[in-house]
């Protein structure tokens, strides 16, 4: 478990991800790691806090007439850990420029015990962006999305982007990205407070 | 990632020539999902990628893919292939599949019996990031969406069953300084 949590640390790159990890290496050591972690997700690429936890290849970024930068990437950059609380509603910011000839694919990655996320875990893809070209960029949205078919509820889970790129084509820039759970009736919980439920 | 005794091919190898079943020499995300066996081939499909060992580039290459489609209208994904030159130091020849890399080919998979070869070649892969005389990796990236309210009916990559790749070597050949003064003495 130490060793697993040690090595989410080491991936992460950013200060506020930090913290979160370190709260949540606080709590796996209580054991109560997955309800230390976050149920969702809003960061935007633009900020010079926001990275993504993991990342294959940088490629370039794209700028526009508005303050939002869209960065493209060759492989998938992810955010994890996410924990799963019920359906979700899943956005993308994108951007589509001349060159851009492939979609975007994102996906939720169910978690295991040592997540590697960004570079084999087999994904669902909830959704396929194909880049607005509006000036600023466009949100693609899609939800609520029930995830609990194959992420059940009280897991961790990550949101994957997988990009194509080639010279002289690739799939749109990101901006921002941004899970919402819909909370269900069933959640997550620990004996202990089944036990105190009934007495 | 899986490692494993199908991790056979010589490093050295510049070629490529391997079809799904007990004796092909990919590495793989996750397990294969049956799509077709029709007219003698055999067709899967995986979740994430599927790759080979490291390939030697010597030159432009053509690669293909078998590939077959029996899906519904909106039910399909295409196969993405890409290449990912290995040419930083430590990055070896074993296969990997959890690399990012540069598509070359998008298949959309043919309808008819025993499927379709789609080719892209002769490539040279020097733009793409791998200079002659070093190794590159070819991988395959497959999709599968969220199950939905119709079992089997959820959108998802096409089968594969082969692939092939071609080497075209150039007359142009890496070479060290010592045997170009050579060849001038």
């Amino acid at each position: 478990m130490a060793s697993a949590y040690l090595g989410i640390l080491l991936s992460v790159r950013t200060r506020s991800n930090r913290i979160g990890l370190l709260v949540g290496l606080l709590a796996g050591f209580l054991g109560s790691a997955a309800a230390a972690q976050p149920v969702e997700l809003f960061e935007c690429l633009s900020s010079p806090e926001s990275f993504p936890t993991c990342e294959d290849i940088g490629g370039g970024v794209l700028f526009t007439e508005c303050p939002a930068r869209f960065y493209r990437f060759y492989g998938r950059i992810a955010w994890f850990p996410l924990r799963c609380v019920g359906p979700i509603t899943v956005g993308v910011k994108t951007a589509g420029f001349w060159s851009t000839r492939f979609p975007l694919y994102v996906e939720v990655v169910p978690l295991r015990q040592n997540p590697g996320v960004c570079v084999n875990d087999p994904g669902y893809v909830v959704m396929i962006a194909r880049g607005g070209f509006a000036p600023c960029g466009t949100w693609e949205t899609v939800g609520p999305v029930d995830i609990t078919t194959v992420i059940p509820v009280g897991s961790s889970y990550a949101l994957r982007l997988r990009f194509f790129g080639a010279p002289g084509g690739d799939s749109p820039g990101v901006d921002c990205v941004r899970v919402t759970p819909h909370l269900t009736g069933v959640t997550a919980t620990t004996w202990g407070q089944v036990k105190c439920l009934f007495k | 990632m899986i490692f494993g005794a199908w991790s056979t091919v010589a490093a050295q190898e510049t070629e490529l020539e391997d079809c799904v079943g007990p004796d092909s020499d990919f590495c793989y995300d996750s397990t294969a999902v049956f799509v077709d066996e029709g007219c003698d081939r055999t067709f899967l499909r995986y979740r994430g990628n599927i790759a080979w060992p490291a390939i030697l580039n010597v030159g432009p290459v053509t690669i293909s893919v078998l590939t077959r489609n029996v899906e519904f209208y909106m039910t399909w994904i295409p196969l993405y292939v890409e290449v990912r030159g290995r040419t930083n130091p430590g990055d070896g020849t074993e296969c990997l599949t959890g690399l990012g890399g540069h598509l070359v080919l998008v298949a959309q998979g043919g309808t008819q019996c025993g499927g379709t070869w789609e080719s892209v070649g002769p490539l040279d892969l020097r733009p793409y990031g791998v200079p002659l005389g070093s190794y590159y990796n070819l991988q395959l990236v497959f999709f599968q969406a969220l199950p939905g309210g119709f079992p089997g009916l959820e959108a998802h990559s096409i089968g594969f069953s082969c692939i092939r790749v071609v080497s075209h070597p150039s007359g142009v050949q890496p070479s060290s300084w010592s045997n170009v003064k050579q060849l001038y003495q």
